[in-house]
Formats: structure tokens, sequence, C-alpha cells
């Protein structure tokens, strides 16, 4: 509530009746939060919320780990569920607040309900490898060895297998849900898969040779690849159906990461370059000596902060000032980052802790860690982050 | 599989639109404006910003010409002249009334004439993409279209629709949904802008079933109906036994004026979660809502059904909510939810839009209210949303005023307990001066008039009729063109690819509840052509209609 | 047109006959300064002179038939709003319409006009025959282009209203040619209303 500003003070002090109506609505008003009396019985332990909720997978075990990353107590770490088999690969659907999930060794996709704690499987005919959730929440695409599955798990309905791809590849759904991209690592040739029509497009990223995963930014507009056998990485628009960029870089190139607002592409290569690209225009934006050689980029708080794990520290730095990087030192590789989409703080999985690291990027300095009681911590899975392509 | 509507893409088509916006200022310079440019004469930091604003359109509902979206009644913008684009496009205020024009009317007014001319150009140098399905040009359907277009259409709109004189618009490619609309339109003279009437004989010469023929022939793809059925309209329906209108949750400050939202607290949002936890009363309004959205979905024809199948605490008596009851759930404190989430469950923070009835100015053009931040618009049937199913005790609901007109240029409500100003003073202003114009009002003998909440303006909305979508015989002149400012804020403030996500109202910071010093938070606005709610930046020239309570 | 037209096929010879003799006789008695009357009744400036007329004047003055031309030429009302048929229909349509129009201005008061009404029925006042005895090559230029294999769309389109337009009002010169002669008008009435319900509100009359 709004403090009663000086010139309605001096006002209240002439007009005393009207004065006292303005105290009286700023001091009810301090305390006017919703009202809501719960009389459910039903204790349902809901982890319905996507953005508030983290899963914390263990590498040798089937628990995991339920993390409030809201923070709103010394031990986040709520409650742990109890999963069929060990969690290698996972996706959450924050609409429909299922986990799906894969040991990455039987040809079974296994669900978990977060609202009713019902769990379920569904027969494939191919090992789940990659879990990617159309932004309907409702619609799942699995990849496997040369295969796409499409199926919704929370109906248990098979909806479509996709063939004649070749693994390895990388798949992302577009924001919108129109569209499925598939890249073969091996060619960069990239199948279009049109989910509204069952109809298909191609499309060729890069010079034909090998790449990496491909990068979707987060409006969809742009796709993009690092070309193994060059420096570079290459980027293709989509609405306009012709090559954006060919961007040369020092080393090899390493995956590239485009922030949540779809501004701005950051580029590393293997020997700790980095290099912050405007997305609309190509030009480079600024460059920077992240001091080791990268492994994952992450943005937040607004979309001015980039952060970059490499073999050494978290490198955090601004992404349209020229200022120099901070460093935060990290005592082993990290599992999983994750900028939650409060977009201020940072969470990661790392190896040989139980613990999980917690850094305000704002800051650049890690807040107090959370133990899991995991042996060995991997994903940090959660419905909805600031992290919106990859 | 069915697509879901891009909510994101189209709340982020807006704030790209809204980043550099303004407003035409002389409505006649802005409708009869000629284009001279191209697009090579256009400034390139324009083009620039064109670019990324026509990206807007597609992130929004316009789909890109390459991926062929058909299940969309909305026009592909690629391949028109320009001028044709932008005549169509500032028309969308009250004037084109066809298909979902009217959806457009915001956009008309975050442009300048000079950002509207650069996007109208850049569209008209893009390729519209020709991807005839090779079973439509097989189709008895599509012989009979060419036989009927060489026949009477072709000596305009040219070869198979692919028009070279910007007199006449390119049709080839264009969507078989919004095809087939427009004949109808020109047929049934709802279409009657422009050249319009010149179309209007030729489509009378011929009837749907030839307009299918037409749109096989000219998009190379079948016309598909978008679901239809008979909604409840609200008419007659009672308002709900106790009921009082709920505040908008707005307790965060945006101003050092007096008279913004928040400044104005009567009834706070209050509710009862039933013993099952499946169930929960709006203490305010009295209406009983089904506590968890629906997982899946689904179009207004299932979300029809899915109430009426609905069997909760008891009651079998659910339907689908009206437009003023969703809207009165929304909390305007809270955002993506904005929306209490421990009375109201599976409200998900990405797209959490749910249908609502009746529908809008068009049969296949259905309303939701959006919970990322509460927003109140239309789309077409075609599309999916979550639905979520409401009841009241002896079939009540809330949607019908009782209004009473004092004869002192007044006009009571006493379903909301709210005195309104009955005739404004066709000023318009900004957010600012709205809020203190208000509050300066000397009118009907009062003083104590404010500048209305986005529900307190909502309310005197009536969804069974258009333009104006208000009750004459008590609002009598009220202006269909343009928005009403209410008092409220977009909560949110500047969004950047919907992050961050802000704590929870109760957990808001000190900083977060006083942002007198941010300036840029969208102000919410009501349009009376149909009765959506939308955001416009503070700047914005809108009309005032200031509200008191009747007491 | 149609309907007042019909009406006037609707009366019965006898009655018609005699209607011709009493105009004929009351043209013949006040010969010259009747015909005088009459054209100053069908100068522009008169039927300007309403108030409700000003919209129409004001979109009129700045369309192509209201003088915004390359010659300066300025069409009439009446040479579209007044049949050229024949002497009979031309007076009964301009005794008619005048006589609506002053009791409109003077007895009911109306201030303004409903354009969507009005727009509806734009061809039972626009008379397709005024258009034509001004712009008199547009009918044997269309019929003759027609039969080309290559005609421009406004002479193919023109065929097909010439034969169809005395049988379908969709097909009248109106029909499509909408507020040729008055081009916003619609917004210019809009513009008016609001601008007279500001000036009342500013005015104290709440």
């Amino acid at each position: 509530m709004k403090r009663v500003p000086f010139r309605f003070a001096t006002i209240a002090a002439c007009l005393a009746a009207l004065g006292l109506t303005f105290v009286a609505v700023a001091a009810t008003a301090q305390v006017q939060a919703n009202s809501v009396t719960n009389n459910s019985t039903y204790d349902v332990r809901r982890y319905d919320d996507g953005a508030r909720w983290g899963f914390v997978t263990d590498k040798h075990s089937t628990k995991v780990a339920v993390v409030d990353t809201f923070l709103p107590t010394d031990d986040p770490v709520v409650d742990v569920l109890e999963f069929e088999v060990v969690p290698a690969e996972l996706a959450v659907s924050e609409v429909q607040n299922i986990i799906v999930y894969s040991d990455l060794k039987t040809p079974i996709l296994y669900v978990y309900s977060l609202t009713s704690h019902e769990q379920w499987t569904m027969q494939l005919d191919i090992v789940p490898e990659a879990l990617v959730f159309h932004s309907d929440g409702a619609t799942l695409a699995i990849g496997g060895q040369d295969h796409v599955i499409i199926l919704q798990p929370l109906s248990q309905t098979y909806v479509q297998e996709l063939e004649n791809i070749q693994s390895p590849f990388t798949m992302n759904f577009d924001g919108g849900g129109y569209n499925l991209y598939i890249t073969e690592h091996n060619s960069g040739k990239t199948h279009i898969w049109r989910t509204h029509n069952d109809t298909w497009g191609a499309l060729q990223l890069g010079n034909g040779g090998a790449v990496g995963e491909i990068t979707l930014s987060p409006d969809a507009r742009l796709a993009m690849v690092a070309q193994q056998d060059e420096n570079s990485v290459y980027i293709w628009d989509l609405y306009m159906d012709r090559k954006f960029d060919s961007i040369d870089l020092q080393a090899p190139a390493f995956r590239p990461y485009v922030s949540s607002d779809s501004r701005h592409i950051i580029l590393t290569d293997h020997d700790g370059n980095g290099r912050v690209v405007d997305a609309w225009t190509g030009e480079t934006v600024r460059e920077m000596d992240l001091g080791g050689a990268p492994r994952v980029v992450r943005t937040g708080w607004l979309e001015t902060i980039g952060v970059v794990e490499t073999d050494k520290h978290l490198s955090v730095f601004e992404i349209q000032a020229q200022t120099p990087a901070q460093t935060l030192p990290i005592s082993g590789a990290l599992n999983e980052v994750v900028v939650v989409a409060d977009s201020k703080t940072l969470f990661a999985t790392q190896d040989g802790s139980s613990e999980v690291l917690v850094m305000d990027i704002r800051t650049g300095e890690a807040r107090a860690p959370i133990e899991t009681g995991l042996k060995q911590p991997n994903h940090f899975a959660m419905g909805l982050t600031n992290t919106l392509c990859n | 599989m069915t697509v879901k509507t891009n909510t994101l893409g189209l709340v982020g088509g807006l704030s790209l639109l809204m980043a550099g916006a303004a407003w035409a200022e002389e409505p006649v310079d802005f409708y009869s404006y000629k284009i001279t440019k191209t697009w090579d004469d256009v400034d390139p930091k324009i083009q620039a910003a064109t670019r990324v604003n026509s990206f807007g359109c597609y992130a929004g509902c316009h789909r890109p010409s390459l991926e062929g979206v058909t299940d969309t009644v909305l026009p592909l913008l690629e391949g028109y002249d320009a001028q044709y684009m932008f005549d169509q496009w500032v028309d969308t205020d009250n004037r084109r009334k066809s298909g979902m024009s009217s959806e457009m009317k915001l956009f008309v007014y975050n442009n300048t004439i000079e950002e509207m001319e650069a996007i109208a150009l850049y569209f008209a140098g893009q390729d519209r993409k020709w991807d005839p399905k090779p079973e439509v040009v097989a189709s008895d359907s599509y012989a009979r279209g060419q036989a009927i277009y060489d026949k009477d259409c072709k000596i305009c709109h040219g070869d198979q629709g692919a028009s070279e004189d910007p007199r006449y618009p390119h049709i080839k490619g264009q969507m078989p949904a919004y095809l087939f609309g427009q004949m109808v339109a020109y047929a049934d003279y709802s279409r009657n802008t422009r050249d319009a009437a010149k179309m209007v004989p030729f489509a009378r010469m011929y009837d749907e079933d030839d307009y299918k023929d037409i749109v096989a022939y000219l998009s190379g793809m079948f016309y598909k109906e978008a679901p239809k059925g008979e909604y409840i309209t609200g008419i007659g329906m009672p308002a709900p036994k106790g009921f009082k209108m709920p505040d908008s949750g707005q307790i965060q400050n945006f101003t050092d004026d007096f008279g913004e939202d928040s400044d104005y607290i009567k009834n706070p949002l209050s509710y009862t979660v039933s013993e099952s936890g499946l169930t929960t009363l709006d203490n305010n309004t009295q209406l009983m809502w089904e506590r968890d959205s629906s997982r899946f979905w689904v179009d207004p024809v299932e979300a029809r059904d899915y109430c009426e199948a609905l069997e909760l605490d008891g009651y079998t008596d659910w339907r689908v909510p009206l437009v003023k009851e969703a809207a009165s759930i929304a909390d305007l404190g809270d955002f993506r939810p904005a929306a209490d989430t421990e009375a109201f469950l599976n409200m998900p923070r990405g797209s959490s839009g749910i249908w609502i009835f009746p529908v809008s100015d068009h049969p296949d053009h259905a309303w939701h209210v959006g919970f990322p931040d509460g927003h109140t618009m239309g789309q077409h049937s075609a599309s999916t949303k979550l639905v979520r199913c409401v009841r009241a005790d002896g079939g009540a609901a809330y949607h019908n005023n009782d209004f009473a007109d004092n004869g002192d240029g007044t006009v009571s409500d006493r379903l909301t307990g709210l005195l309104w100003q009955q005739n404004i003073d066709y000023v318009r202003r900004n957010w600012d001066d709205a809020l203190n114009h208000c509050q300066n009002l000397d009118y009907a003998g009062r003083t104590d008039w404010r500048s209305p909440n986005l529900k307190e303006l909502m309310s005197i909305v009536n969804y069974n009729k258009q333009a104006p979508s208000i009750d004459e015989t008590f609002f009598p002149n009220t202006p269909a063109e343009l928005f009403f400012w209410s008092n409220s804020t977009h909560v949110a403030g500047p969004v950047h690819g919907f992050r961050p996500l802000l704590d929870r109202k109760k957990d808001q910071s000190e900083e977060l509840m006083d942002r007198r010093g941010v300036h840029d938070s969208q102000k919410w606005m009501v349009d009376f052509q149909l009765g959506g709610a939308y955001g416009a930046i503070r700047e914005f020239q809108a009309w005032t209609r200031c509200v008191t309570y009747d007491d | 047109m149609k309907n007042t037209f019909a009406s006037i096929r609707a009366l019965s010879w006898p009655a018609l006959i005699i209607v011709a003799i009493i105009f004929g006789a009351v043209g013949l008695a006040l010969a010259l300064p009747a015909s005088q009357t009459l054209r100053s009744l069908s100068k522009n400036e008169y039927c300007a002179s309403c108030h409700t007329m000003e919209p129409v004047a004001e979109t009129f003055a700045h369309s192509s038939h209201g003088g915004n031309n390359d010659s300066g030429f300025v069409a009439d009302c009446v040479s579209c709003h007044i049949p050229k048929s024949n002497v009979v229909e031309e007076l009964w349509v301009k005794g008619t319409s005048g006589a609506r129009h002053l009791w409109g201005e003077y007895v009911t008061g109306i201030t303004e006009l409903d354009y969507d009404r009005l727009h509806d029925m734009r061809t039972e006042y626009v008379y397709d025959s005024g258009c034509l005895s001004c712009h008199k090559d547009i009918e044997p230029r269309a019929i003759a282009a027609a039969k080309q294999s290559d005609p421009s769309p406004a002479d193919w389109t023109h065929a097909i209203a010439f034969e169809k337009k005395d049988t379908d009002s969709d097909w009248a010169c109106s029909s499509c040619h909408i507020d040729i002669a008055h081009p916003g008008l619609k917004w210019n009435l809009i513009d008016r209303k609001y601008d007279a319900l500001r000036e009342a509100a500013a005015g104290g009359n709440n």
C-alpha cells in the first residue's frame, strides 16, 4: 500500500476528514492479502507449480528429491519421491503435472503424476533417449535409435511414429508447438515435422559436415548449430527461410545459446573465448575471455547477465556492457545448471557432492547450498525455467 | 494432433509491438494515408525495427506462410500490396467487421503510421507460399472452383488469384478458412469497408458450397469448418444471491497520484475450498468453481461438453463460465498465473487461458480469459484452451446488470453497488490524466469520483451485443472506437520472454509492492466494441468513464 | 428508386393522367417563374442550406463529383438524386424527397443522418439514370468490350451490371460505387457526433 505522499499529507492536515480517509485506506490495505479458507482434508502433496518445484534425481538410486526453489526455509528439500527405475533422462510437463522418464536401457516410458503420485508405463519399440514436451504439455516427442515417437503420456495415447531419421539427432519443438525440428548430428540435415497437419519440411544446417546439437531461439526464429569441422556456428532464419549468418570463432565452437528474450546469441569456443551476438542484426555486442573451457551457457536477471560454466569456475558477465566477468569457483563439474524463472537464482547439481549449488546471479555470489541427501545428484528438472531453448 | 494456441507468442507479439508504441494522431490522416515509399526508401533503423515488429505478428497469431498452418481463420500476411494491407489494418477499429478483424483493434494504435507503413511494405516484399495439396488439386471441388473462378473472378484477381493489380488483392495461397469467411462476410454485407462493395454482388452470385470450391482452387487446401456449437448466452440468468463485486486483487502501487486500483480496497479476494478439495467457493461472487482446470486442451464445444458431464461435490449443474465470471477470479496483483494458486489449482504459468461464453462478434469467435495476466480476448474456435467449470445455486450467473438511471447523469448498478458516470466527456487522455480527471471530477453533484478498476469496468460490458458492447439505454453514445481506461496496472511490468516470474503476491517484497518509480508497466483498458481487456502503455490516449461506490 | 417507381406504377392510369394534368397545368400557368423556382430549389446551395446536410455537402466538396477534379466541374445534387427518366417521375421524386427532407429538418428536427441505415438503402435514392445521363459511354463501351477477348475489369463488370441492374439491386451503380460523391461521410458523421458530445460535455450539460 502506498505511503501517503507528502502533498496528500498536507491536504489531509487541512481537511482532516478526507485525510483520515486516506490514512484509513492505507492502514487497512496494508494487510489486504487474499483470504483462502482451506477446508480440504485431502493431503495431496501436489507439486503442480512448474516454476517452483525442482526435481533432483540421483545417479545411483530411484530417489528423487523435491526442492522448493522459492527457498522459503533453510531446508528446501520438502519430499523424496520414489521412482520405479533410476531416471537417467526425464522431462516435466508444466500443464499436466507429470514427470516422464527413461532408464536409457529399456524400451519403456515411465510416467509419474505430481498430483496423485500414481505411476504408470508405456511400452515402446525403442529405448527412449531424449524426451521433449510440446508446449501443450500433453504431447511428448521421444527420441530413440533412428526414430521419434509422438505420444500423450497422461491419456496414454500413441499418436505417431516418425521414421527415416538418423541417430544421433536432437529435437526441439517451437514455442507455439507448430513444428518439431529434428537435426541429425552427422550431417546437419534437419527434418521439420509440422505437427498440425503431419507434413514434412527439410532444411540443411551447416555445410553438410558433422554438427553439434541444434539450438532454437526461444521465439523459434533462428536455428543454429556448431559446425564440428570448422570453427564456426551456422545460423538459419526459419521465418525468412534463408541463412542468417555463419560466425567464425577461434577454436571449435561449443553449442550456442540464445537468451530467453531471443535478443542475444551467446557463442563460446573450446579455448574459452566468448562472444555475444545481436540476434537481429548479427553484430557482435561484446567479446570476453571466459578463463576456461566452456561446458554450459545460461542467462538471467532480465536477460542482462550471462553465466558460463567452464572447467574451472562459473563465469558471470553482463551481456551488453563491456565490464569484466566475475568468477565463482566450483569444485567439480556441474551435471545440470538451471536458472529458475525468477531469472535471479541458479541451481546446479555437481559431481562429487550431495549438495545442490545455489547462486544469486545478480551478485555472482553463492548462497547456502542445499543438502539433498542423495548420493550423487544428477538432473535438476523443472516444468518451467528461465531457459527457453536448449 | 491439436495445436495449442500460442498465447505465449501472442502476448510476446503484444510486447514486441508495444516496445516502440505510439498512436495515430488524427484519424483522418490515418485512414486516408497513401503509401508512396518503397521498402528501400524506409530508413535503415526503421527497417531493422520493422523486422522485429513484423515478427511480432508471426509470434502472435498470423503464422508465416511457409508453415501452412490451416486451422486458422486468420490471413497470411505475405504477398499483399502494401497499400491494401495498410488500409485493411487501419480499418480494424470498428470499421472492417468480418472474420476476426476486431481482434486487430489494439494493434492499430500501438504503431505510428510510419511503422505501419514499413510493416506493410515489409510483408508486401515477402512471398506467399503456394503449396497445393495433391488430393485437393485432383478433386472435383478444385475443378468446380476453377470453373467459377475463371468465369467470374479471374478478370480482376488474375490467374488463380495471383493478382498483379494493386486494386485487387492477391488471394492465391491464402488460408482456406480466411477466404471462406470473407466470402460469407461480403455476401451478408458485414464486410463493407473500402472497396468491399465491389465484391458483394459477386459473392452474392454464389453460395457456401461454391465458396468451398473456389477456396479449394485458390488455396490448394480444403476448407475445414471450425467447431461450432450452441453455447450459453447468459441472457436472463439471475445474479447469485449475496453477490459482492470482488476487488481486482491489485495491492501494489504504481503512481504517486491518488486514484489507482490499490487505493480502493473494498472486497478483497476471498475463497473457501471444500472438504474434498475439489471445489472452491468465491465468497464475494458466491460462484462455485472447479478447483482444478482441465489438463487437456479443448475447443469450445469440447469445453461445453466437459462441464456438462462434470460431477463434483455432488453437483451436476456445472457449465463453462461467462466472461465476467472468469474475469472475476483474476488476481491482478499476481502474475503467471494472475489468480490465487491455493484457491485455484493447475493454473499453468506458461499458458493458462480458459474458454468462456458467449461467443463474440462471429460464430467462430469465442472468448477466453488468459491467466498469465488476466487479459480477456477472443480467439477462433478451432484453437484450444483449458477449461474450468463453474456453477451457482438456482442457475445463477454473474452476467446481467441491474441498472437504474438516476435521472441526474448517473447510473446505479444494484448488482455491483457501483454508481457510474453516464455521460463521459469524450476527451482522450493518457492513463495518469484519466486518474486525475476522475479524482477532480465534479459531476452530478458529487466529487467522490474515481477511475474504475478493470473488473469494475468490465462489469458494465454487455457481452450479448457489440459496437458498442454496452446497454445504450443507460450509457448512450458510448464510443465503440478506441478503449476506456481502468485504474489497474499490468502488475508484471515489462516482461522479457515472460521472465522474470515474480514472487507470489503474498511473498512480494516492499520493492515489488511499491513500484512508483517504475514507469513502464502497461495499464489495463477495456474495448467497448466487443468487451476485450488489454494492456497499453500509459501514454496511450483513451476514453474515461468515472465511477464511485453507490452508498 | 424501385420503391418509388413501383409506387408510381402502382397508381392507376387515370390517377397518373390527373397528376400529369395538374403538374402540366401548374407548370404552364407559372411557366418561367416556376422553372426558376424549381431550379433554385435544385441548386446545391439550397440542398446544403439544411443543417443536416452539412456533412453531405462537406464531403461532396472533397469528391471528384464535387469539384475536386482537373476541370473544376461540379455535379448537381439532383444529377444523382433525381432520376433522369420522365418529367412525371422526376417531379414526383423531387417533390416527395424535398418534402421528406423539409419535414425532417423543420418538423421532426433530425439532427444527424443515420449513415448505416441510409447506406443500406442507397440504391433507392441514387439513380442509375442520373449517373448514366453524364456517363453516357459506359454502357456501349462495356457491352462492346465484353465481347472482345480481353476486356478491362471495369468494362467486364459493367457489362454484367447492365444485364442485371434492373432486376437485382446488388448491381445498381451505387451498389459498388459507394460514397463516390461523399467520401468519408460515415466518419465525418461520427467525428461530428463526438465533437458535438464533447462540446456539450464541456458546456457543463451533464
